[in-house]
C-alpha cells in the first residue's frame, strides 16, 4: 500500500498538500493552527485542554472543547486519503497527536533543524551545501502571514517560533557570507550580504563587510559607495553618522587614491568598453559607434535591441531579444537547452515556433509562475550561448524599456555575476531605471 | 471669454512693493497682474473681465507664502488618531476602539501625538490592550518625539521585524510587549510610512492644502523626506507638483547631495535635525536644562560630518537649509556655512537656517556676515513663549527671554521668513503675524510691515521667486488674499482675529468664505 503523502510549509506562507494537492484552503484557520502545533510537537501528545484554551476562551471551557471536537473532526476529514486507510490525527479522550508510524510526512522546518544538527558548523564543501540548502529553505518568516485573531496564546507562540527560527537563518547567513569570503568567492559573499541588509538595514557592520569585500576585489568605487549607502540611511533612519572605525577605513581608502588590481578575470573583447563589468551605460553617440564595430569583431557575439516609448506592453524587449537570439544563432546551439525552457519562451514570443515545429503554443503557466519560469528560462539561454564566447547585448533608448524586461535584467545581473554577458545600454542617464541599476550594480558611465 | 481673469476693486490694497504702496484695485490677466491702481482706471477693464469683485473695502495682500510646512505629515496627521489630549490608558484605548470601529478590517490605525507622562499611569499601552480594542486592525502608536512606537500583536506580527534589532522591547518570558525603541521603532516607522500608499498621502495633503488655502497661502515651503519623515512623502510631492492648487516648494530632507542633483533640484535640506527641541529637552543647549540638569540636548552631527555635507552642496551650488533651535546646533550650521564660503566663494547662495530659536548675539552678526535667511516661526512665542509657557519652563527666566530675537535678527539687516512649522504650530500666517508684533517679550516685537514681508515678499525671496511673487506689481503671478480688515489699521493686540475672506491663485478664487 502507498503511503499518504503530507507535506507541511510553515517558513513563509503556509502551504499545506496532501498527495501533492493542496489542502490549505479547505480548512478553518484554526483547524490548521491545531495540525501545525500537533506537527510542531512530532507525535506526542498534547492535551486537549490545552488545545482548547489555546484557541478559545478558556473561560467557557465547555464550549471551547466543543469547538476543538468539531475542528479536530475536521482535520481528520480532511487529511483522510482516498482510500480511507491512513489517520494523521489520532485522538484520544484527554489528548491527541499526530500519527508519525506509518505515514510520509515533510515538514520544512524538521528539515532545516536536522541539516542544522548534521551540520555542526563544519566549514567544508559539504556543509556549504547543506547551508545553501537551509537558506533555501527558508522562504519566508515563520507562518509569515498566519494569524490567528484572539488568541493571544497562539499567536505568542509563533511570534517565539518565528524569532527562533529567524535567528537561525541569520546565523546560517552569516556562515554563508564568511565561508564564501574566506574561498574568495566575494559575488556569493556579495549576495548574503544584501540579503542580509535587506532584511535588516540598520546593521552597519554589514556595510563595513561589504567595503572590505569590494576592497578585496579592488573596486575602489563601488567600496566607497557602500560607504555612502551606509551614511545615507544610518542618516536618513537615525540621524547618526557612521562609527570612528567606519570613518576610519573610508579615510584609508580616501588616502590610498590608487585602485588595488582588479581579480576580474577578463575575458577577451574587442570591443572598446571596460571589461570587467557587466552592465554599462554609454552616451547614445557611442552606442552608434558600437554597432558599426561590433559587426568587425569575431571574437564575440553582439545583440543589439532597442526600445521605445510602449513600456505597457510587457516582456516587448525580451520578446526582441528572444528573436534576435534566434536569427543570430545557429538552431543546433539553440536546440541544446532543455525543451521545457523553450516552452516558457514560447509565452512571450511565437518566433520560438521556427526552432521547433511541434510545441503547443498554448502550453499553460499560471501568471504567478510565468514570469519566473520565462526568466529562468531566458536565463538558460543567454547562459547556454555565451558559454564559448562573450556576449554582448547593446540597448538603445534604454528608459523605454518595460517593466517586465527590466526586472528581467535585474534578475540576470544579480545572478550571474560573473557569466560572460555584457549589457551596454543607452538612454536617459537620468530615468529611475538607471537610478536604480547604480544602486545595485556597478555601472559603468562612459 | 473676456481677456481679463479677474478684477477685484473698492478696497485697500497693500502691495508689499519697495515702496510699500497702497492702491485699490488690480486686474489679472492670464494668471499674472496686469494693471493696477488707486483711481477708477480698473472700469476700462469691466467689459473684458471674467469676474469682478467688489471688495466693499477689505484689504488685499498678496496670497501668503508658509516657509515651513510637513505638508504630508501635516495631511496624515489629519487622518490619524490625535492622542496629544489623553489622560490614561483607558481614554486612549477608547480613542483607538471608536477608531477601530469605522475603520475597515485590516487597515492600519495610526496614533499620534501620544505622551504617556502626560498619563495617570505614566506608561505606554501594552499590545495586549491594544489586541482587546482593535482586533481586526494594525495598530502603531508614535510617541510625539518619534522615538519610540507601540504596535499591537497584528501589527507586530504582519512586520517583517528581524529580531535580532536593537530595540524590542520584552517581557520575561523574552516575548516582545509591542513596545519598540531606537532602531526597532526606526524600523518600524520606515516599514509603515512605506505601506501607506499614495492615495492615502494625497488624502491628507489634499485635506491640509484646503486647510492652507483657507487661510490666505498661495506657496508653501515642503519640508519632506528624511528622517523622523518617509522619503516616500518627498517623492510623492516631487511627482505631483504641479498639480496641487497652490504652488508647493519641495525642500528634499536629505543629505544624500547626488539623489538632488539627480532630480535636478536647486535646493536641499529642511528639517535635516542638527538638534532636537526644547519640548523634548533635545534642542543642543550650551549648559543643562532647567528643569533636567541631566541633559544638555543633543548635537545629532558631528561638526566635520555637517561641513562635508554643507561643503558637498554648496559647491554644487545648491540653496541649503538645516534644522538648528539650539545655540550648540546653530554655531554649528554657522561654522559649517562660513566653512563652505571660506573655500568656494558664492554669491546669492540664500542659503538658511530653519527654526534659529535661542541664538547669541554673535550669532545674528555672522548669519548677517553670511547673507543668511532665517526661516522662523513666530507662532512658537504665541504657544510656549508666554510667563509660565514651555520656553519658560525648559530654559528658565533668564534663557527664555532671548527665544525669537526676531527684531534684534531684523535690525542687522537679516531676511526672515515666517513658517509654521505645520503641524506643530497651524498653518495661519496671521497667527504668525500677530505674534511677531505682539512678541511676548516686547524688545523683539516688529513693526506690523515688518512681519507682513515674514509671509509675502521674504517668503518669495527665500526661495528666489521674488520676481514673480511675494508682492502685488504688474507683471507678478496674481496671488491674493483679501482680509476682512486691514492690519495697518486694527489694534495690534487684535490683529489674530483678522479673517481671510478669498484667497486667489493666479486670478483664480481657491476660497471664498
Amino acid at each position: 500500500m502507498e503511503l499518504a503523502k503530507l507535506e507541511i510549509y510553515m517558513l513563509g506562507n503556509l502551504k499545506i498538500l496532501l498527495n501533492n494537492q493542496p489542502i490549505t484552503d479547505q480548512m478553518s484557520n484554526k483547524a490548521i493552527g491545531i495540525l501545525c502545533y500537533l506537527v510542531f510537537h512530532k507525535g506526542k501528545p498534547v492535551s486537549r485542554d490545552k488545545l482548547a484554551s489555546f484557541f478559545w476562551d478558556s473561560s467557557n471551557i465547555e464550549a471551547a472543547r466543543y469547538n476543538l471536537r468539531y475542528n479536530l473532526w475536521s482535520l481528520r476529514k480532511n487529511l483522510m486519503d482516498d482510500n480511507d486507510e491512513y489517520e494523521f490525527i489520532v485522538t484520544h479522550k484527554d489528548r491527541c497527536k499526530l500519527n508519525l508510524d506509518c505515514s510520509d510526512i515533510y515538514v520544512d522546518v524538521f528539515e532545516m533543524e536536522d541539516i542544522l544538527k548534521a551540520n555542526q558548523q563544519k566549514e567544508d564543501s559539504n556543509s556549504l551545501i547543506q547551508l545553501e540548502k537551509i537558506k533555501n529553505i527558508y522562504r519566508g518568516d515563520f507562518l509569515e502571514g498566519f494569524y490567528i485573531k484572539n488568541c493571544p496564546e497562539w499567536n505568542d507562540w509563533i511570534f517565539f517560533e518565528r524569532e527562533r527560527f529567524q535567528r537561525k537563518y541569520f546565523e546560517v547567513l552569516h556562515q554563508l557570507t564568511s565561508i564564501y569570503k574566506n574561498n574568495e568567492k566575494y559575488f556569493k559573499s556579495i549576495e548574503i550580504l544584501e540579503e542580509m541588509l535587506r532584511c535588516n538595514p540598520l546593521q552597519e557592520e554589514l556595510y563595513v563587510e561589504l567595503i572590505k569585500i569590494y576592497l578585496e576585489l579592488g573596486d575602489r568605487n563601488a567600496a566607497l559607495n557602500q560607504y555612502k549607502r551606509c551614511c545615507n540611511v544610518l542618516r536618513q533612519e537615525l540621524n547618526v553618522g557612521p562609527m570612528d572605525s567606519t570613518k576610519k577605513i573610508y579615510e584609508e581608502i580616501q588616502k590610498n587614491d590608487k585602485p588595488h588590481e582588479t581579480r576580474f578575470q577578463e575575458t577577451e573583447r574587442d570591443l572598446p568598453y571596460d571589461k570587467s563589468v557587466t552592465i554599462q551605460l554609454i552616451e547614445k553617440d557611442k552606442m552608434r559607434k558600437l554597432i558599426r564595430e561590433s559587426k568587425e569583431t569575431h571574437h564575440q557575439t553582439t545583440l543589439f535591441t532597442e526600445c521605445y516609448p510602449v513600456q505597457e506592453l510587457s516582456y516587448y524587449w525580451v520578446s526582441n531579444l528572444l528573436r534576435e537570439i534566434i536569427k543570430t544563432f545557429d538552431g543546433k546551439k539553440l536546440k541544446e537547452i532543455p525543451l521545457y525552457y523553450w516552452k516558457d519562451l514560447l509565452r512571450i514570443d511565437l518566433s520560438v515556433l521556427n526552432l521547433f515545429e511541434v510545441m503547443d503554443p498554448y502550453y499553460q503557466l499560471t501568471p504567478e509562475t510565468e514570469k519566473n519560469r520565462i526568466f529562468h528560462g531566458l536565463e538558460q539561454l543567454l547562459s547556454h550561448i555565451s558559454d564559448e564566447q562573450p556576449l554582448s547585448i547593446l540597448i538603445h533608448e534604454f528608459q523605454w524599456i518595460d517593466e517586465n524586461s527590466f526586472q528581467f535584467i535585474k534578475y540576470f545581473l544579480f545572478r550571474n555575476k560573473e557569466a560572460k554577458v555584457a549589457i551596454v545600454i543607452a538612454g536617459d542617464p537620468n530615468d529611475g531605471k538607471v537610478e536604480e541599476l547604480k544602486k545595485y550594480f556597478r555601472l559603468r558611465e562612459i | 471669454m473676456g481677456k481679463i481673469d479677474l478684477i477685484v476693486y473698492n478696497g485697500t490694497v497693500l502691495t508689499i512693493d519697495d515702496n510699500n504702496t497702497i492702491c485699490n484695485w488690480i486686474a489679472v490677466s492670464q494668471g499674472k497682474i496686469m494693471d493696477l491702481g488707486d483711481d477708477e482706471g480698473y472700469k476700462k477693464y469691466l467689459k473684458e473681465a471674467n469676474e469682478v469683485l467688489n471688495l466693499n473695502g477689505k484689504t488685499v495682500l498678496p496670497g501668503f507664502y508658509d516657509s515651513h510646512v510637513h505638508l504630508v505629515q501635516t495631511g496624515l496627521n489629519m487622518l490619524d488618531v490625535d492622542l496629544s489630549n489623553v489622560k490614561n490608558i483607558n481614554e486612549l484605548l477608547g480613542l483607538i476602539e471608536k477608531k477601530a470601529q469605522n475603520t475597515p478590517s485590516g487597515e492600519l490605525i495610526r496614533g499620534i501625538g501620544f505622551d504617556e507622562l502626560r498619563l495617570e499611569e505614566q506608561r505606554m499601552p501594552t499590545r495586549y490592550e491594544l489586541d482587546d480594542c482593535a482586533p481586526n486592525n494594525p495598530v502603531w502608536i508614535n510617541r510625539v518625539e518619534y522615538h519610540t512606537s507601540v504596535v499591537n500583536s497584528l501589527a507586530l506580527h504582519q512586520l517583517s521585524l528581524p529580531y535580532n534589532l536593537e530595540g524590542i522591547v520584552r517581557d520575561e518570558r523574552n516575548l516582545p510587549i509591542g513596545l519598540l525603541t531606537g532602531k526597532a521603532s526606526a524600523l518600524v516607522r520606515n516599514q509603515i510610512f512605506n505601506t501607506i500608499p499614495d492615495q492615502t498621502r494625497l488624502k491628507g495633503i489634499n485635506e491640509a492644502l484646503n486647510k492652507a488655502v483657507e487661510n490666505g497661502i498661495t506657496t508653501l515651503n515642503a519640508m519632506e523626506g528624511g528622517f523622523t519623515f518617509h522619503d516616500k512623502d518627498a517623492e510623492l510631492i516631487f511627482k505631483n507638483k504641479e498639480v496641487f492648487p497652490i504652488d508647493v516648494v519641495l525642500y528634499y530632507q536629505t543629505v544624500n547631495v547626488e539623489k538632488i542633483l539627480n532630480k535636478k533640484l536647486s535646493r536641499i535640506g529642511g528639517c535635516i535635525f542638527l538638534d532636537g527641541s526644547f519640548g523634548s529637552r533635545t534642542a543642543a543647549l550650551t549648559e543643562p536644562y532647567s528643569d533636567d540638569f541631566s541633559t544638555g540636548g543633543v548635537l545629532y552631527f558631528s561638526q566635520e560630518d555637517l561641513n562635508e555635507f554643507v561643503l558637498n552642496a554648496h559647491i554644487n551650488r545648491l540653496q541649503v537649509t538645516v534644522h538648528a533651535i539650539g545655540t550648540r546646533a546653530i554655531e554649528q550650521i554657522l561654522n559649517a556655512y562660513e566653512y563652505a564660503q571660506s573655500i568656494y566663494p558664492r554669491e546669492d547662495h540664500r542659503h538658511r537656517i530653519e527654526h534659529f530659536e535661542l541664538p547669541r548675539e554673535d550669532h545674528i552678526e555672522r548669519a548677517a556676515q553670511l547673507g543668511l535667511i532665517l526661516c522662523m516661526q513666530p507662532a512658537y512665542e504665541y504657544f510656549w513663549g508666554n510667563p509660565g509657557g514651555m520656553y519658560e519652563t525648559r530654559l528658565g527666566p533668564e534663557r527664555s527671554r532671548k527665544t525669537n530675537p526676531l527684531k534684534k535678527i531684523l535690525e542687522k539687516g537679516i531676511t526672515v521668513t515666517g513658517g509654521s512649522d505645520s503641524d506643530v504650530t497651524p498653518m495661519n500666517p496671521i497667527l504668525g503675524i500677530h505674534t511677531a508684533v505682539n512678541h511676548p517679550k516686547e524688545e523683539y516685537a516688529v513693526d506690523i510691515m515688518q512681519a507682513l514681508k515674514f509671509y509675502t515678499i521674504n517668503g518669495a525671496k527665500a526661495v528666489f521667486e521674488e520676481k514673480q511673487k511675494g508682492s502685488i506689481e504688474v507683471g507678478k503671478l496674481g496671488d491674493l488674499v483679501i482680509l476682512d480688515q486691514n492690519p495697518l489699521n486694527i489694534n495690534k493686540a487684535r490683529i489674530k482675529d483678522i479673517n481671510v475672506m478669498a484667497t486667489i491663485k493666479e486670478g483664480n478664487i481657491l476660497f471664498m468664505r
